[in-house]
């Protein structure tokens, strides 16, 4: 009776010390698991990479309403972005109760956020990731590079909000730092401003002038960026434009019946970007409407492919017959639908008599043989905004700067290509009942292995004896 | 207590102490706004209101929007008294009520946006703000102009 008591007292003991051990080792650490669907509570890989280029100390000063949920909010979100970089200082301030310093800092409305780096400052409108993010990013650059958009041809204006235009485009440009400027080539004198970082041609709806084709060409011959997105749907021909280059545009209609989004073939869903370019990096499938193919000139060194459709795809190089089936005069698959193009070359020039310097000019291009994927009806579908804002970085050589986590939280479409319904299947009705069935008979087997191996010291049980035994199991 | 009895035991209290331990994440309330002066409307004589040497009464219908007085928010001030329009303070409004003590407020500058005007009792160590709509045809009444929300 005493022993027992005796063990009873040593299990509480026991206990008691174990729960002391364990809130003492759950105080001094604060390990955290983020199990939402799209890591809410954690800071994007883009978020991440952009702070390890945060070497000086950095100050985030959050204007709200003290111990409200929204300061609670941004709290946490200021937190994750320390935990990353101890460069950075946070602290929110209930602009009410400190009017000074609001004033101080021109603050004139609730959520503001100010950012403070190396003698610079910036203010950002709200104090989510996308927006401290992009306030960053513009303190790390120091400056705001100038982006041009070619208008004049039908192209999609930046200032549409409709699911055919640019808006959030021209959203996701200023996120990233970059100053989007339309400028139009088919009216007067044709020449590319020295101001613009890369041009982009989005889409144009009708055949560029010679003239405009000359200015871009002479901007590309001089290390110019440049990014074509067209399709044969527009009846441009963009070819003198891409062919210098290593690329060429085929036309046609891509279809592919893998690859595709519910029952329209000619919607892609592209999933092999094998590029080790910066342009594919942390993308892993597009979803570009209509795309046409392009051709590339991979002997030439410079030129990559960015993204191309599957086996099973093919150009129909007539999509107006009618027939989406493969027939004769169709290309097959798999077809590249973007490239881009690098190419650097030694310029030597005379800057006085007797003086020459040389310089490196490099010009780059990336072309996709789509013009609707970024606009508003489809940039934030599978990859295509981090595709884009991959692009335009890469342009203008922000490579490793890039903000593309403005999307809200919001529904996670999955693309059930026929591909990806016959995994589903295989792993459904095959895979997963096979492997159980697996497991039941290779228990059977060693259940009666066991059962025929003679135990030492036993004597084997008569067959009505194990008969029986068999019957009560 | 047999020993897996035991082993399960201190298990068992040691996922409750790491269960204790985890943050509950609730996210924290505002207080309720603080009451600066509590009465109907009807239970005070009379509401003035004083800035320098100009002073009014306030109408019934007046009265009505500043009693009972509501603060949106209370907070001790972190700054001088001068950054918040209080040192000297713009204006002056008291509440007389019918057989009692008499109750003033100072009324200060507008806040960062001009939403709100803080208001402070003679003496106390709290500040609050008061919706700038509220009071703004009140000191309106002794040529006090509160600025146009932001």
């Amino acid at each position: 009776m005493r022993r027992s008591r005796r063990r009873l007292f040593l299990a509480a003991a026991l206990a008691g010390t174990a729960l002391i051990i364990g809130n003492v080792a759950a105080y001094a650490h604060n390990p955290q698991l983020d199990l939402s669907a799209e890591s809410s509570f954690s800071l994007s890989a883009q978020t991440t990479t952009l702070l390890t280029r945060v070497d000086h100390p950095l100050a985030i000063i959050a204007f709200l309403t003290a111990g409200g949920p929204e300061a609670a909010d941004a709290s946490y979100l200021l937190a994750r972005y320390q935990e990353l970089n101890h460069y950075i200082h946070w602290s929110v301030v209930d602009p009410d109760a400190n009017p000074g310093e609001a004033r101080r800092y021109g603050i004139s409305a609730y959520s503001t956020v100010v950012l403070s780096y190396q003698g610079r400052r910036v203010t950002s409108p709200d104090v989510q990731e996308g927006d401290i993010s992009t306030a960053i990013l513009r303190l790390l650059r120091g400056r705001t590079e100038t982006v041009c958009v070619l208008t004049g041809n039908g192209e999609p204006s930046l200032s549409d909000s409709g699911p055919n235009g640019l808006s959030d485009l021209s959203v996701l440009l200023s996120q990233n730092a970059f100053a989007p400027r339309t400028i139009d080539l088919t009216l007067g004198v044709a020449a590319v401003p020295p101001a613009c970082a890369a041009v982009l041609e989005l889409g144009p709806q009708q055949s560029l002038p010679a003239t405009e084709v000359a200015a871009l060409e002479s901007y590309l011959r001089g290390g110019g960026r440049l990014m074509v997105l067209t399709s044969s749907l527009s009846g441009t021909d963009p070819n003198p434009l891409l062919s210098p280059w290593g690329i060429g545009f085929v036309g046609g209609l891509v279809l592919d019946p893998a690859r595709s989004e519910g029952v329209d073939w000619s919607d892609v869903v592209v999933q092999d970007l094998p590029s080790l370019n910066p342009v594919d990096q942390g993308v892993s499938s597009l979803q570009f409407p209509a795309p046409s193919g392009l051709l590339v000139n991979t002997a030439q060194g410079s030129v990559s492919v960015l993204a191309s459709t599957s086996p099973q795809s093919y150009i129909d190089p007539n999509p107006q017959s009618g027939s989406v089936a493969f027939g004769p005069g169709d290309v097959p698959g798999p077809v590249v639908v973007a490239a881009a193009a690098d190419v650097s070359r030694v310029v030597t020039s005379t800057a006085g008599p007797g003086i020459t310097s040389t310089h490196v000019e490099r010009t780059r291009l990336v072309v996709v043989g789509c013009d609707t994927w970024m606009t508003n009806g489809f940039l934030d579908n599978l990859g295509n905004r981090r595709f884009f804002a991959n692009a335009v970085a890469w342009l203008t050589d922000q490579d490793s700067l890039v903000v593309a986590t403005s999307q809200p939280p919001g529904n996670r479409p999955l693309p059930l290509t026929p591909a990806l319904q016959f995994e589903l299947l295989g792993i459904t009705v095959f895979a997963v009942p096979g492997a159980l069935i697996s497991l039941a008979l290779l228990r059977a087997a060693v259940v009666r292995r066991q059962e025929k191996e003679p135990v030492p010291g036993r004597t084997r049980p008569s067959p009505n004896r194990r008969r029986r035994r068999r019957r009560r199991r | 207590m047999s020993r897996p009895g035991r082993l399960r035991l201190v298990m068992a209290a040691g996922l409750a102490a790491l269960a204790s331990s985890c943050g509950s994440g609730s996210t924290p309330a505002l207080p309720p706004p603080p009451v600066l002066v509590a009465g109907r409307p009807a239970q005070f004589d009379a509401v003035c209101v004083s800035a320098g040497d100009r002073q009014a009464r306030l109408s019934p219908a007046l009265v009505n929007g500043v009693a009972p007085l509501v603060a949106a928010k209370e907070f001790r001030p972190p700054e001088p008294l001068a950054e918040y329009g209080l040192a000297p303070a713009r204006a002056r409004l008291t509440y007389r009520p019918a057989g009692g003590a008499p109750t003033s407020l100072l009324v200060g500058g507008p806040t960062f946006d001009d939403h709100f005007i803080y208001v402070m009792h003679p003496g106390g160590q709290a500040l609050y703000t008061v919706a700038a709509g509220q009071l703004d045809p009140v000191l309106a009444l002794v040529g006090v102009v509160v600025p146009a929300p932001k």
